[in-house]
């Protein structure tokens, strides 16, 4: 069903919210933010068009199932778990920024370890079930939050506090020279295609290419609202105070008659709700791609017990991790890991797409 | 002559002691007919129409042997029968000297189909099933008046061998479903069946389940509706009940009359039910993140009045909703079994004078009395009662994760819920899952990419 994907598409643009990916162009606002955002569209959907062709080629087969047959294992095996530790790492960095937002403003009186654990139990719950059940709930989550997304949209765009003056001041700094990591964020929010690499074990990669053009477009309308919207709040100098511009923007939305008065408050249950989403896919993901590289498909009882116990380590280092950085070491190492996604994630396109064309050939 | 005696006389030793076993010799022909029967089990009139009166109109046994031949629940018995059990399924066994055959005569006990009282409609069909299993197949055929309506009986408890229906449209059935079925069915280990709940609970593979994976349904023109989606129902003798698989979240949400009321109205009621829905689930929850947790998060007018309510209570607001939420659940849970009598005693006291008396004492706050009110309400539009039934079960585990983390919890224990019904399957069947698109015809499961490739 190729909705379920699409919302997985969406669900990655929205969710990068989290990641800060708007901190870091934010940063970057004189330094040719724009360019970067441009280019990454091109290059998001140029990627995701060749990664879905060449997974439209193996219909209902996962990536570890097609590299059974074309890679040795000596390539194959390390591969695999390189990739699945970056979707351990999406995962964990998603929820500990989660984490640091939640304490910031729901608990603030509560452990940060406390938080994070619990949200980790939640999250070992949640990406352990089957990945078509997962599919399910992307579908029941996004269609529940959605209209309270556009309702903040629309609150934020009628408000009083917005002065489109400023989106068209930082529009004068747009013919800049793009610089690496703002590409590299930027690009972040195209990359929900690249979970297809389990995933078309149950979507039908072919049945997605009908509508690609939706890729593109939500992708260019969500990074343009996430990127320019704050700017219209806090003016062109001073965003760059905020490590959570959003937030920020968001709190200055008042709801008049409603029981929540404070939209951020809105705009934190949303995120949630799309950031656990988030990270159980990942997890389920990663988990999948760490299975099929060890070869425990089969073994049904000691499929359960290395899932918990893989999963376990995950957690408990994800919650190591986030304690011994604090908040500005924590966002640099997203940058990090922000920067090696993009060259990762063009080398798994190519390989992908060149090992199609031979089967084609064959 | 030697061998009929010998049959009665193994016959009586082994149900020799009940005074209802009987023994009748009948003289004709020159020769002896011995019937034997279970006399509590057997309809009079029906023997003596059937059995009796022929007897003494027959010149020949011949002709008389032809006539039993004829009767449709008359039958010659190979020697490989369990006579006994025969006999204990209201069976008339009559022994000529040649043969044995046995003949029906069961007397039907409760085959009234009584009006519906569990799942009510106000405009639907009024009449539930029966007690009887005969009476009931025969309500559904004449729902369903279809000739790719299959039944199959068979058996199910070790001692209690209570005989089950197995009802499907043979041609929208879902085959895997029904192999599942079929395959479960005879794995039930168990002495006792006597409701249809028990097989349901014998028939689900996991032990610890909340949500009901099987629909218990007393209204026939449900089973008529499920059949032509390609169901499979299960019908018990000695309940009125029967048994839809596989049911769906979405199953238990439906009422029979929403196909009677006009379509706006019909949107209403099924919105109502799904905030109602909700609203038993979360309220308790969130009562405890937002007066505990997280104050903060509501307007400052009404988190003043909810905080100036509470001025009194002395304990923190957890054990505030647990001691309401119990008082509401001993109340419903007392008044499901009162006799009719005492009932509106119990609500009176119950409801009303706790309830004034626990406000005005300070015990608890004001608003907790409107929310413990509006979560028993709201869980009564359930429509299907099982359902209900879990979803309280359900409100527990929110109420818990709330008292420890505010509003992330309650946030959270939804993910987990949804997580838990998503994951769920009720015979291969995705237990929540959202469909889209409608036609105006029935919708067939076994049209739809159900496995887990969707």
């Amino acid at each position: 069903m190729a909705r379920y994907f699409y919302m997985i598409v969406f669900l990655n643009m929205t969710v990068h919210i989290i990641f800060n990916v708007p901190l870091i162009l934010i940063q970057n606002r004189f330094n040719g933010a724009v360019i970067s955002m441009a280019l990454s569209i091109v290059i998001g959907t140029i990627l995701s068009y060749m990664f879905i062709k060449a997974m439209s080629k193996y219909p209902y087969n996962g990536l570890p199932e097609i590299f059974m047959d074309l890679l040795p294992a000596y390539i194959r095996v390390p591969f695999l778990i390189f990739l699945s530790l970056m979707w351990i790492a999406a995962g964990s960095l998603a929820i500990g920024s989660f984490a640091y937002l939640i304490k910031l403003y729901l608990n603030p009186e509560m452990d940060l370890r406390i938080i994070l654990g619990f949200l980790v139990l939640v999250l070992l719950y949640g990406s352990t079930r089957g990945t078509q059940s997962i599919l399910y709930k992307v579908e029941i989550t996004i269609l529940t939050v959605s209209p309270f997304i556009a309702y903040i949209i629309f609150k934020a765009l009628t408000s009083n506090y917005f002065y489109p003056v400023h989106i068209k001041r930082a529009l004068q700094y747009s013919l800049e020279m793009p610089n690496y990591s703002s590409v590299a964020a930027a690009s972040y929010i195209f990359t929900g295609y690249i979970n297809l690499v389990i995933m078309n074990r149950n979507i039908q990669a072919k049945r997605i290419l009908k509508h690609f053009w939706l890729i593109p477009v939500l992708g260019t309308l969500i990074l343009a609202f996430t990127y320019f919207i704050p700017f219209g709040f806090l003016g062109i100098k001073s965003i760059g105070d905020f490590v959570l511009p959003w937030m920020v923007t968001v709190d200055t939305i008042r709801m008049e008659y409603g029981f929540i008065e404070r939209a951020s408050f809105l705009l934190v249950m949303i995120f949630m709700q799309l950031s656990i989403l988030f990270a159980i896919i990942n997890w389920n993901v990663g988990l999948e791609l760490m299975k099929s590289a060890l070869g425990i498909e089969d073994r049904k009882t000691g499929k359960r017990l290395f899932t918990l116990v893989f999963l376990g380590i995950v957690g408990f280092l994800t919650v190591y991790f986030q304690e011994t950085l604090n908040q500005r070491s924590y966002f640099e190492a997203v940058k990090i890991w922000f920067n090696l996604r993009l060259p990762v994630e063009i080398l798994l396109v190519l390989a992908l797409s060149l090992l199609s064309l031979r089967r084609k050939q064959a | 002559m030697a061998n009929q005696q010998k049959i009665v006389s193994t016959l009586k030793e082994q149900l020799g002691n009940s005074s209802d076993f009987k023994i009748q010799d009948i003289d004709s022909f020159r020769k002896k007919i011995i019937l034997v029967y279970i006399e509590s089990l057997i309809d009079y009139k029906k023997i003596n129409k059937d059995l009796i009166e022929p007897l003494l109109f027959c010149e020949k046994e011949d002709k008389y042997l032809v006539h039993l031949l004829s009767l449709p629940p008359c039958r010659q018995l190979k020697t490989g029968d369990n006579l006994l059990s025969l006999l204990i399924k209201g069976n008339l066994l009559i022994i000529t000297t040649d043969s044995i055959f046995s003949y029906n005569a069961k007397k039907a006990s409760n085959n009234q189909p009584g009006d519906s009282s569990v799942e009510m409609a106000v405009l639907g069909p009024q009449k539930a099933l029966s007690e009887n299993l005969s009476t009931n197949i025969n309500l559904v055929r004449n729902r369903y008046p279809s000739e790719n309506l299959i039944m199959e009986q068979q058996t199910v408890g070790t001692m209690s061998q209570t005989s089950i229906a197995l009802m499907y449209d043979k041609k929208l059935v879902d085959h895997d479903v029904l192999r599942d079925v079929k395959k479960r069915l005879p794995e039930i280990k168990m002495d006792m069946i006597q409701a249809i709940g028990q097989l349901e609970n014998a028939m689900t593979k996991k032990k610890h389940h909340l949500f009901p994976i099987m629909m218990i349904t007393e209204r026939p023109d449900r089973i008529a509706l499920n059949l032509s989606q390609g169901k499979v129902i299960i019908l018990m003798h000695g309940t009125p009940f029967g048994l839809i698989v596989p049911a769906v979240f979405f199953d238990f949400m439906a009422s029979m009359d929403d196909t009677s009321h006009t379509f706006w109205s019909s949107r209403l009621m099924i919105a109502i039910r799904y905030i109602g829905l909700l609203l038993t689930l979360v309220l308790p929850a969130l009562y405890i993140a937002l007066t505990s947790y997280n104050p903060e998060v509501l307007r400052s007018q009404l988190a003043a009045t909810i905080a100036g309510s509470r001025a009194g209570v002395p304990y923190p607001s957890f054990f505030e909703v647990t001691f309401m939420m119990l008082a509401v659940e001993m109340l419903v849970e007392s008044s499901m079994r009162l006799p009719k009598a005492i009932g509106p005693t119990a609500t009176t006291v119950g409801g009303l004078i706790l309830g004034q008396a626990a406000q005005q004492a300070q015990l608890v706050s004001s608003i907790m009395i409107i929310i413990t009110a509006f979560v028993a309400i709201s869980n009564f539009t359930i429509p299907v009662n099982p359902m209900s039934f879990s979803i309280r079960v359900a409100r527990y585990p929110l109420i818990l994760l709330a008292s420890f983390f505010g509003m992330m919890g309650v946030a959270a224990g939804l993910i987990l819920l949804i997580c838990y019904l998503t994951d769920k399957r009720s015979f291969g069947t995705p237990f929540l899952r959202l469909y889209w698109g409608s036609s105006r015809r029935i919708e067939k499961i076994n049209e739809k990419p159900k496995g887990e490739q969707g």
